[in-house]
């Protein structure tokens, strides 16, 4: 079983995915922010991160910069769930080190293939 | 400043002018050492005859005393001759040496005599027969003595006269008396001859001497008369140089000034110094009394000027005020010897020799033909001027007019050029003005851009924020709109399936319109690069079709596309197919069921002209500008028609432009629109290279 870690501060959105993604098989833990992802990341450690940016505490590029400092961790896949869609936000993101860049509104299916997807290259 | 050309006329006038100074009066030696030789020659043959009678006077007197001589020892012998008779009575008892003395005495002074006379024939012939009977004499006498020494002195005695002894005394002194008197008549012959040609040598002497003193004095007479003129002519000389010196001087000053105040100054001066005079002034006239106002001098003025009036004359009989010098307009005025001039008025004449003036000359200086002022140099020698200065001095007043012309053009051309700069200055003071009015506008400009720019960077962030904003509770509308549609939850009745498509389609159009509106803001920021690329018309086309088809097959609509497949566009393949999406789903959606849309190209100009129209409500003339603008809609009410963000069709326009090319529509309402746009063909070549590897022409142009 996958284990999935969603990071979004909108109680909704995480809602949301955890909906989208039930019809996945996998285990989902729930962060509010950053810095509570990064303990879980260092606690579970999960296969799959889908994190949003604009977050308190500590936002998505800063948790993600710290996610790629640490070695073990360079190959985790984390994927951006945001709703930073203006000219460039995609760039800023994947340079900060997130593995897909993916905006909001999620649309359930395709959302749902591109997270099998990652996980199947990660579980290969 | 005066051209250079000028100067050189000017220094070429004054060479001209030196080279004619009429040749000096000089003294020839020639003359004189002739006239001293013939003088020397005379005195010296007048020496010779001096030398020449001396020897002969000398000569003489050595013949007189001579023949003084000569008469001496013929006394001498007379006396011997007596001392012989008296000695041979033989009374004495030494008569007999003493007789032998007498002879003896004899015979030396009858030697003596010959031996004085032997250049005189006539006493030699004398000699002789004295000689002859002073023998007989005395053999006489010693026979005498013997008769007496034997026989008594009386018997000699008479034995002496006997023998005739007696007669032989007589004879002896006649002879002697001969001698002598032929003696004293050479010697008178000699005197006079002598004093004949003594006086012959003083007269000779006297006319040599007479001689050579008149040519002497002859020489002397011409030496004065030479010298005499060699000074005049040093002087002249000298006069005529310094006055060439000045009026190279003043040539040169005209070069240099530039007013008529240095002007005059420098020329009176230059005139005292160079020219050696003892004062100049010029003065100009006055208008209203004629008088000359002194504007200039130099050298010893010494207030000689407050008292002098020069007065020029309007007419040839005008003579101005009482106590005034009249000056003619039109010539220079002379007055050589002011000591005796009679036109020259006491008190003037008095203070012009006070101060050394001897003579002086005034020189009118004409300016634009009228008299502008006299020139007045003063020298200080009686008669110094004469043609030649005079010339030389109107030459320099002629000078003074040259360089007041000059002057005067001199003075124009600075004044124009004082205006030009004071017109520069204006204009300078004006583009100043003009400059820091720009500035000002620059600067406000820079205030009003900085003001656009920040309020640029506002509307950034608010569409960022707006468009972060709106997707995330979109992000829950549309999500959760999915889940419901995939009834993963278990079946949900057809009415709600309705509805959460309502939903969904609600969202989707709300997203569509803040992509629209953050598509709309990026265009116009200028932020949107478009990537050219060459790509067949036909093809991106199809693509679009292939989008719109499943709307068009719901509400029964024929689609047809009419495109040559070889035309090709050079453009963003993305934006193309932008805005024909854009075109086309318009066009669908206000097209009633069962209609036709058409999308047809074709080549024009360089050009590509696409033409999308459709068989729908059609639009009002009035709108066919408006409604290329954002968020209008053309009365949606009266067409039943409520969607459409009122943004697809001003993006569409904005795209079109910025490929270069124009958009616009032909309708007629209730008959359709046909929306048109162009975009650039490909270029020649590579289009060129395509249509050639398509293998087909039809389309091209």
């Amino acid at each position: 079983m996958s284990k999935i870690i969603i990071v979004d501060d909108n109680g909704a959105s995480r809602d949301l995915l955890r909906a989208i993604l039930k019809t996945v098989p996998s285990d989902i833990i729930e962060a509010k922010h950053g810095q509570e992802a990064l303990e879980l990341i260092q606690q579970e450690r999960p296969d799959l991160v889908l994190m949003d940016i604009d977050m308190p505490v500590l936002d998505g590029l800063s948790a993600v910069r710290k996610i790629r400092q640490n070695p073990s961790l360079a190959d985790l896949p984390v994927v951006a769930v945001t709703s930073f869609a203006m000219e460039g936000d995609r760039e800023k993101g994947l340079a900060a080190g997130f593995t897909a860049y993916v905006v909001k509104p999620l649309r359930a299916a395709a959302l749902r293939e591109q997270v099998q997807q990652l996980l199947g290259r990660a579980l290969a | 400043m005066v051209p250079s050309a000028i100067l050189n006329e000017i220094s070429a006038k004054a060479e001209i002018q030196y080279a004619r100074v009429p040749p000096m009066r000089l003294f020839r030696p020639i003359e004189v050492r002739t006239a001293f030789g013939i003088a020397l020659l005379v005195l010296t043959v007048a020496a010779f005859l001096s030398f020449w009678n001396l020897s002969r006077l000398e000569e003489a007197a050595n013949q007189v005393s001579h023949t003084h001589q000569v008469l001496d020892r013929l006394d001498d012998l007379l006396f011997a001759f007596r001392d012989s008779i008296s000695t041979s009575r033989g009374v004495d008892p030494e008569a007999a040496s003493l007789h032998e003395e007498s002879v003896q005495s004899m015979q030396s002074a009858i030697d003596d005599v010959a031996r004085l006379t032997n250049d005189n024939p006539t006493q030699q012939q004398r000699i002789a027969p004295l000689k002859n009977i002073i023998n007989q004499v005395i053999a006489l006498e010693r026979r005498r003595l013997a008769v007496a020494e034997s026989k008594g002195s009386v018997a000699g005695n008479a034995m002496y006269a006997a023998a005739g002894g007696n007669r032989f005394d007589d004879e002896v002194r006649q002879a002697i008396s001969d001698m002598k008197d032929g003696e004293r008549s050479l010697l008178s012959r000699r005197t006079e001859q002598e004093r004949r040609r003594t006086r012959t040598a003083a007269f000779v002497l006297g006319a040599a001497g007479l001689l050579g003193f008149g040519i002497l004095f002859a020489v002397y007479f011409h030496l004065e008369r030479e010298i005499g003129r060699r000074e005049r002519s040093e002087s002249r000389l000298s006069d005529l140089n310094r006055l060439y010196a000045f009026l190279s001087q003043a040539n040169q000053t005209i070069v240099h000034v530039h007013s008529r105040e240095d002007l005059f100054v420098h020329i009176c001066r230059a005139a005292v110094e160079q020219g050696e005079f003892v004062m100049a002034w010029i003065g100009i006239p006055d208008s209203e009394s004629g008088l000359l106002k002194p504007v200039a001098w130099w050298g010893h003025e010494n207030g000689y000027l407050e008292h002098v009036h020069g007065y020029i004359a309007r007419r040839p009989d005008d003579r101005g005020p009482a106590g005034s010098i009249t000056l003619p307009q039109d010539r220079h005025q002379v007055f050589n010897y002011i000591e005796a001039d009679p036109n020259i008025i006491i008190p003037w004449r008095d203070e012009a020799l006070r101060r050394g003036y001897h003579s002086r000359a005034s020189f009118p200086i004409k300016h634009e033909d009228r008299l502008a002022g006299f020139f007045t140099v003063y020298a200080g020698r009686p008669g110094f001027f004469d043609d030649e200065t005079l010339r030389l001095l109107d030459e320099v007043a002629s000078d003074i007019s040259f360089a007041l012309h000059t002057i005067d053009q001199e003075e124009q051309r600075r004044m124009a050029e004082s205006e030009v700069r004071r017109l520069n200055e204006e204009l300078e003071q004006k583009i100043r003005e003009r400059t820091a009015q720009l500035a000002d506008a620059n600067s406000r400009l820079a205030q009003q851009n900085e003001e656009l720019t920040r309020a640029s960077r506002l509307k950034s962030e608010f569409l960022a924020r707006m468009s972060h904003e709106f997707r995330t509770p979109l992000n829950s509308i549309i999500g959760f709109s999915d889940l419901l549609a995939e009834q993963g939850e278990g079946p949900l009745g057809e009415a709600y399936t309705g509805y959460v498509r309502r939903v969904s389609d609600g969202a989707q159009h709300l997203l569509a319109l803040v992509n629209d509106i953050l598509d709309l803001a990026r265009i116009e920021a200028g932020r949107t690069d478009l990537r050219h690329e060459e790509f067949r018309a036909a093809e991106a086309i199809s693509e679009v079709l292939s989008v719109t088809g499943p709307l068009a097959e719901v509400k029964k609509i024929t689609v047809r596309s009419d495109t040559p497949p070889t035309l090709c566009v050079y453009g963003d393949r993305t934006r193309f197919k932008q805005i024909l999406y854009n075109l086309l789903s318009n066009a669908v959606k206000f097209t009633p069921v069962g209609g036709n849309v058409q999308v047809n190209a074709e080549p024009d100009r360089g050009e590509v002209r696409f033409c999308v129209s459709d068989t729908g409500i059609g639009i009002p003339r009035e709108d066919h500008t408006s409604i290329f603008e954002e968020f209008r809609q053309v009365a949606p009410a009266t067409h039943g028609v409520k969607e459409g963000a009122g943004l697809g069709l001003a993006i569409t326009k904005r795209l079109v432009e910025l490929h270069g090319g124009r958009i616009w529509v032909e309708s007629t309402p209730g008959d359709g629109s046909r929306f048109f746009f162009t975009m650039p063909a490909a270029r020649s070549g590579e289009y060129g290279q395509y249509g050639l590897k398509s293998g087909s022409s039809s389309g091209m142009p």
